[in-house]
């Protein structure tokens, strides 16, 4: 093991005593309740793991404690003492790392660079000391067992290296806490063996850790303590050896027994609408073989990486497959792009909405308006009348708020943004609705909302197909699951059969027990 | 959020667009105290002077406009006017004014269309096409005309050809009809076709405009070919005003000023926000500034150092009311 000892120095750090710790912690956006009074402690020489599902409030309590948002109510303290970082830097000179789960180093910049950016080792005169950098960057290296030359651009790096630089990058200052969100989605396993060395050593270093994960095989073994967040509340905190991950499950969906399903699913099908084929991407996903009849909604659940949106992506034929093929109505397609998708009707609700699905800048009515422009053609060119009042129409039915045509998209919360995207493809005379992370960032109402038109689009025939890692959708809306691991389909549950146990050991293992 | 809604749907559907409140106020204020100031400003003739003189810009601005909605710029108009100057020029020594038209206009068309397959086909830069452009036409003018201009049109073509850079319909010149019905066809082409909304599309947010079925490549050949065929008339135009064909027409600040007067108008240089009434609005602007300062014997110099705070200032103008209508409603 490297020199990892300078970590301690000049800190006490006794096991067993808190180093950090939350009361009644709570914060709020517009609309949604993100935290609501949660207690959260972290003790020297710990590691303590935070679940929870997707919008639980995990990455609300991290952003909260290191400093990047600053809470509604309550108090963080840090060696007893209280703090209120106003700034990530903050947060980070009283000895808080977090390493965040969607990353971001620059491409153009050398490792050593990278790793001591905004915080440079400077010599006389202000100067940048590239000798001592470059030094101490090899030692954080090698700790993290990283071989390559300090001088590797970033670039030159694959997604696990570059996780392992944030860690080293976490490590720069003399750590006490050390937050990981998810850390190992993007890592192989080697390079998990050696976070997971890492892990222990620092936690003999008397480094309190959060480890926030999704797997929970992974956390057995690794973690002392657990703490499971719900719909922003603590469902309290238990030690590893006193739960069981049966207890961990229904804590983290809510449900204590199989869920009864709100939809009748003995509904007779039609012959298969979308079909495909052995369809395959490299390095995305492999040999799907998925059919999708009229009138059913199916839904592809998995973890982070294991390949659910680029299949979507590829249905909507904004990638093209390497091998295999799409079928629609028995029909073979061939053309590769999203127009002639489109044509065919097909559409995809995006997971990410403001990238892919709004023109923030534009109003509502013209995002509603855009994939069906040519229908307000009229003998003087379009008529921003009619668009209008179709747009009315839309904002009535799935219920926008605010209810104002005109004004721009990028006003309105994550909810409403989703809806105006849901109502450009609702006016579309599409038969395939592509659904990915149809509520993510969404508050419960609008959730709700949501996965009523959903349903009432698989009531009207259409057939439907949802990418979610949203256990509690999964079980509310689908008629049909596919589990998806690293880029294949492992399991397949239909009707009654689909509880969430048998979920979540099939997205983190691929087996079924 | 509630009070928001209440309050927003209370606003008209129809509603002075905000942008172009200050352009518009500086405007009358200009004409106001010029007019007091000068007797000479508010004049029939020097009204009459002033947008025949802006008249080819109202064309190159207009055409900018579409570029800098899609959050891309045209570098090559310029150059597109001289080549424009001199093809026209040298094919009327020979064949008379209508093939002159033509191959005049129809080579600085052709330009655009290139700038728009290697943009939207190859995808390429607009800002890297356009000045790699702006170099290669400027030189392909040079390379035409053998570096000096082309003096000597015949007659009667060439009173024909002053006719559309200096003529007047009644009171009313010429070059002002043109620029009128070229700023009203591309208005109606922003507002009231779809590739004219796909514009905006693109310039809101390319990948959206993408994933909802929009040829964004299409899109962009559209806007490069109307920059490239708005940026040729305003070449013609120009060469008939000085009755010759002119390597360096374009050479000089004319494309500066033309990007200049769509972001005073208040068009956004990301994309996406504002339109041809208000580069219109940009270049009138700068017009009547201008010849107000020159009635008022103040130097060119320091006009330059106006014309450059405006631009600033408009653009701050603009992002003040934007955060602010933003804080409103979020």
């Amino acid at each position: 093991m490297p020199d990892i000892d300078r970590h301690s120095e000049g800190t006490e750090l006794r096991a067993g005593v808190d180093i950090l710790s939350t009361r009644g912690l709570r914060k709020t956006f517009p609309g949604v309740v993100a935290l609501d009074t949660v207690d959260f402690d972290v003790r020297a020489g710990e590691v303590h793991a935070l679940l929870g599902a997707n919008g639980a409030g995990k990455s609300t309590l991290i952003k909260l404690i290191a400093g990047l948002y600053s809470p509604d109510a309550g108090e963080i303290t840090l060696s007893g003492r209280s703090v209120n970082f106003t700034g990530a830097a903050g947060a980070m000179a009283a000895g808080v790392s977090v390493i965040y789960q969607d990353f971001a180093l620059i491409p153009y910049l050398s490792v050593a660079e990278s790793i001591f950016l905004g915080n440079e080792i400077l010599g006389p005169f202000g100067i940048v000391d590239w000798t001592a950098t470059h030094r101490e960057a090899r030692r954080l290296l090698d700790l993290v067992g990283c071989a390559f030359p300090t001088g590797t651009m970033v670039w030159q790096l694959g997604t696990g290296q570059r996780q392992l630089v944030e860690v080293a990058k976490a490590l720069r200052r003399e750590a006490r806490v050390l937050i990981l969100d998810e850390p190992t989605a993007s890592l192989s396993q080697g390079e998990s063996a050696r976070l997971f060395d890492l892990i222990h050593e620092l936690k003999r270093k008397q480094v309190g850790i959060v480890y926030v994960s999704h797997r929970l095989d992974e956390i057995a073994g690794l973690v002392d303590r657990v703490t499971v967040l719900r719909d922003g509340r603590s469902m309290g905190t238990f030690a590893a050896d006193d739960i069981d991950r049966r207890k961990i499950v229904s804590l983290i969906t809510g449900h204590d027994a199989f869920p009864t399903r709100s939809r009748q699913s003995a509904k007779p099908y039609e012959t298969p609408l979308l079909v495909t084929k052995q369809l395959s991407r490299s390095g995305e996903f492999e040999d799907i073989s998925i059919d999708v009849r009229c009138g059913e909604i199916v839904v592809i659940t998995g973890l982070i990486g294991s390949g659910r949106t680029e299949l979507l992506e590829t249905l909507f034929r904004a990638r093209r497959p390497d091998t295999g093929e799409i079928f629609l109505d028995g029909r073979r397609c061939d053309s590769a792009s999203v127009r002639s998708a489109i044509r065919d009707g097909i559409v995809l609700i995006p997971e990410d909405r403001r990238g892919n699905g709004l023109c923030l800048i534009l109003p509502m009515y013209e995002n509603i308006a855009m994939a069906i422009m040519r229908r307000f053609l009229g003998a003087v060119g379009l008529s921003r009348r009619s668009e209008i009042k179709h747009a009315d129409a839309m904002i009535h039915a799935l219920n926008i708020r605010p209810a104002v045509a005109t004004i721009e998209a990028g006003t309105l919360s994550g909810g409403n943004q989703q809806k105006v995207v849901l109502a450009k493809w609702l006016s579309t005379d599409a038969n395939v609705f592509l659904f990915d992370e149809p509520t993510q960032g969404v508050d419960v109402g609008a959730k709700n909302e949501i996965h009523e038109i959903i349903r009432n689009l698989a009531a009207r025939g259409k057939a439907v197909l949802i990418a979610s890692s949203d256990l509690e959708e999964v079980l509310t809306v689908a008629d049909r699951v596919l589990a998806m691991r690293q880029g294949r389909i492992v399991a397949e549950f239909s009707g009654a059969a689909v509880n969430a146990s048998d979920l979540v050991e099939a997205i983190t293992h691929g087996s079924v027990s | 959020m509630t009070a928001v809604a209440g309050r927003a749907s209370l606003r008209p559907r129809v509603r002075i667009d905000a942008a172009v409140i200050g352009p518009g106020l500086a405007l009358a204020a200009m004409i106001v105290v010029y007019s007091v100031l000068s007797p000479h400003f508010l004049t029939v003739s020097n009204f009459t002077n002033v947008l025949v003189q802006c008249s080819p810009l109202l064309i190159l601005a207009a055409g900018q406009t579409f570029p800098i909605l899609m959050g891309g710029l045209d570098l090559s108009q310029g150059s597109i006017v001289s080549l424009v100057s001199v093809v026209t020029a040298g094919v009327m020594l020979d064949r008379g004014l209508g093939l002159a038209a033509i191959a005049g206009i129809g080579s600085g068309v052709l330009v655009g269309l290139a700038n728009g397959v290697l943009i939207g086909r190859f995808r390429i830069q607009p800002f890297i096409v356009t000045l790699g452009m702006l170099y290669m036409i400027a030189g392909a003018a040079m390379v035409y005309s053998g570096g000096s201009s082309l003096f000597g049109l015949p007659q009667p073509d060439v009173d024909t050809f002053f006719w559309f850079g200096g003529g007047f319909v009644g009171p009313i010149p010429v070059p002002l009809i043109i620029a009128a019905i070229l700023i009203a066809i591309s208005h109606l082409l922003l507002t009231r076709v779809p590739i004219g909304r796909a514009v905006y599309a693109v310039g809101g947010n390319e990948q959206v405009a993408l994933m909802s079925g929009i040829d964004v490549g299409k899109t962009k050949i559209f806007i490069y070919l109307m920059s490239g065929a708005f940026a040729s008339v305003a070449g013609f135009l120009l060469s008939g005003r000085v009755i010759s064909g002119q390597p360096i027409l374009g050479a000089g600040d004319l494309l500066l000023q033309s990007i200049g007067a769509v972001i005073i108008g208040g068009t956004s240089i990301f994309g996406g926000r504002g339109g041809v009434l208000r580069s219109a609005l940009g270049v009138f602007v700068v017009a009547f500034m201008v010849n107000g300062l020159n009635l008022l014997a103040i130097s060119t110099f320091i006009q330059e150092i106006i014309v450059g705070a405006i631009i600033i200032l408009s653009v701050w103008l603009n992002s003040l009311h934007r955060s602010g209508s933003m804080k409103r409603l979020a």
